[in-house]
């Protein structure tokens, strides 16, 4: 019971979030708003707390879930604004019934399996219920040397989430299997929204393929914090795509997004600094700042590490080093392609990235070459032990931000009877540029 | 072109797929279910043992030091409370003033048993 009301005070800040910003354009842009609105809530409002010296207590966790209910109710009390949501086609409505169909097969045996995955219980659930215990981001527990295991300095968004259910007493695994299921679901809203210029059928297997994507559902990373990556970058991908297509209110949206992806792990925070900068290229003039403006809480998080003396493992980039852990990755990639998983990855990578050739996706490459310049030189520069590491870690790096690339890459193809969308194939079809908002 | 493209990305997602469902229907082993030490570190939860105070982990004799890693990681789930590291681990100036054993090997010098409970015990600094 806790576990669930955790979750749903998070998306009524996520709700009373979004409706403060006008009605989406669709259920799927809906449900993709409230999630990532509720998460980056949860974690700003925790830091805020902490900041203003006080304890997470049950009442002050779900203070903000009481005001915007409050928001939410006047809200529906006044007469409605504008032409409200649109309503889908009913052969999209069909389609779209089939996708949430698959993402529920996908998400609810996730709800149900309590986590139990290494790395959610000796880091992600770990800290979890270190902040709920301590009341806050406890710096003290963080710097201390024998902690070192549980990465100190991974950005603080995915414990939060755990530890808000964890203050108003849930079981943290529980918490977390539900939260993540949310995200699945989610997800998969993400990427139907990524797809939007191609028809419903497309959509529907974006959205499936998006929820069904590798590691998300694997029993094996059970409670870790690549569910929450894939559906952040997702929900970015898709804010981004809104506003290069000329939606000027889906900056907002985008800011949200990117802003969370920041603080959702370290791989995270490289896909947001790919996307604020992709914006940026976008953007024109002064209303460059808005999108940078995502990067704000990740940059208060890594003061506060500064200020407790927080550290993480840090590179080494001593040439001798760096020479040597070149010339053997090669051997660490082809042992860690003995995995099928992480070799079938790298093959719907190669065949995302196929189809994507020739698209006009304007900034959106910068996003994956700041994502892959991170993770190589994280591979080569890091101190842990490269194929170790690798053969760990390969298959969630890879596979959490599949889900948007194979959804980006079947928007961007021309079908037959697709829709006008705002995507990269709807770009490529008629316009004579992406559109810039005003 | 535009047809070769429409099915990579067809080929993309149906692989994607098909390695998801792959992956959702693998079976985690025992251990990961149930970690090792799980078990033997429970009764830690009614350790008398304050808030935020330094522990020292005593490594069982016979547990080798390359594997006993996830002795201290299980103790630190079931205690987020404390803060916590390996005995041989301390350095001055910080004195811990408890330190729990796993096993029944006899105290280091200097460390009195203040609790023990189903093979756990706690001991603390200085004379009884």
């Amino acid at each position: 019971m806790s576990e669930a009301l955790a979750i749903v005070a998070a998306l009524l800040c996520g709700a009373a979030i979004t409706a403060r910003r006008g009605a989406p354009g669709s259920g799927a842009s809906a449900v993709v708003a409230v999630v990532a609105a509720g998460t980056l809530a949860t974690a700003v409002w925790l830091g805020l707390l902490q900041l203003a010296g006080l304890r997470w207590s049950r009442a002050l966790v779900l203070a903000p879930a009481a005001a915007s209910a409050v928001i939410l109710l006047v809200a529906a009390l006044r007469p409605p604004r504008g032409a409200g949501r649109a309503a889908l086609p009913r052969s999209e409505r069909r389609w779209a019934a089939a996708a949430g169909t698959a993402a529920l097969a996908a998400a609810v045996p996730v709800a149900l399996t309590p986590a139990f995955g290494w790395d959610f219980r000796y880091i992600w659930g770990l800290k979890a219920r270190v902040f709920a215990a301590a009341g806050a981001h406890d710096a003290a527990w963080l710097a201390w040397p024998g902690h070192a295991f549980a990465h100190p300095d991974y950005p603080p968004l995915w414990p939060d989430l755990v530890a808000s259910g964890a203050v108003l007493g849930a079981d943290p695994a529980r918490c977390a299997a539900l939260w993540q299921a949310v995200l699945v679901l989610a997800l998969a809203a993400a990427c139907w929204q990524i797809a939007r210029g191609a028809p419903g059928a497309v959509r529907a297997l974006a959205a499936a393929a998006g929820a069904w994507t590798p590691v998300l559902a694997a029993p094996l990373d059970s409670g870790y914090a690549e569910a929450l990556l894939a559906f952040l970058a997702a929900a970015a991908l898709a804010a981004l795509l809104r506003w290069r297509g000329g939606e000027a209110g889906a900056m907002a949206g985008f800011v949200v997004a990117a802003a969370a992806l920041a603080l959702a792990k370290n791989e995270g925070l490289a896909l947001a600094a790919g996307f604020v900068f992709a914006a940026v290229l976008v953007a024109r003039g002064r209303s460059r700042i808005v999108p940078a403006l995502a990067l704000l809480p990740a940059a208060a998080w890594q003061v506060f590490l500064l200020a407790g003396g927080i550290r993480g493992e840090g590179i080494v980039l001593s040439p001798a080093f760096l020479a040597a852990r070149t010339a053997a990755a090669p051997a660490a990639l082809a042992h860690a392609c003995r995995d099928p998983l992480v070799l079938g990855e790298l093959l719907a990578w190669a065949l995302a990235l196929l189809a994507l050739r020739g698209a006009r996706l304007g900034p959106i490459p910068w996003v994956a070459a700041t994502w892959a310049t991170a993770v190589v030189v994280v591979y080569l520069a890091g101190p842990a032990d490269m194929p170790w590491r690798m053969a760990n870690s390969l298959d969630r790096v890879l596979g959490a931000p599949l889900p948007a690339a194979i959804a980006l890459a079947l928007g961007a193809c021309s079908w037959r009877g697709a829709d006008a969308g705002v995507g990269p194939a709807a770009a490529e079809r008629g316009a004579a540029g992406p559109a810039r908002p005003a | 072109m535009a047809r070769s493209r429409r099915i990579a990305a067809l080929a993309a997602a149906g692989l994607s797929l098909g390695l998801g469902a792959r992956s959702a229907l693998e079976r985690p082993a025992p251990e990961q279910r149930r970690p090792r030490w799980a078990a033997a570190l429970a009764p830690l939860a009614g350790a008398p043992l304050p808030t935020a105070a330094p522990v020292a982990l005593l490594r069982p004799a016979g547990v080798p030091a390359a594997t006993a890693g996830p002795l201290l990681l299980e103790a630190a789930w079931q205690r987020p409370d404390l803060r916590w590291d390996w005995f041989e681990a301390w350095r001055e100036p910080i004195r811990p003033m408890f330190l729990v054993a796993v096993d029944a090997a006899p105290a280091p010098a200097g460390w009195t048993e203040s609790w023990r409970r189903e093979g756990i015990r706690v001991l603390r600094r200085g004379p009884p």
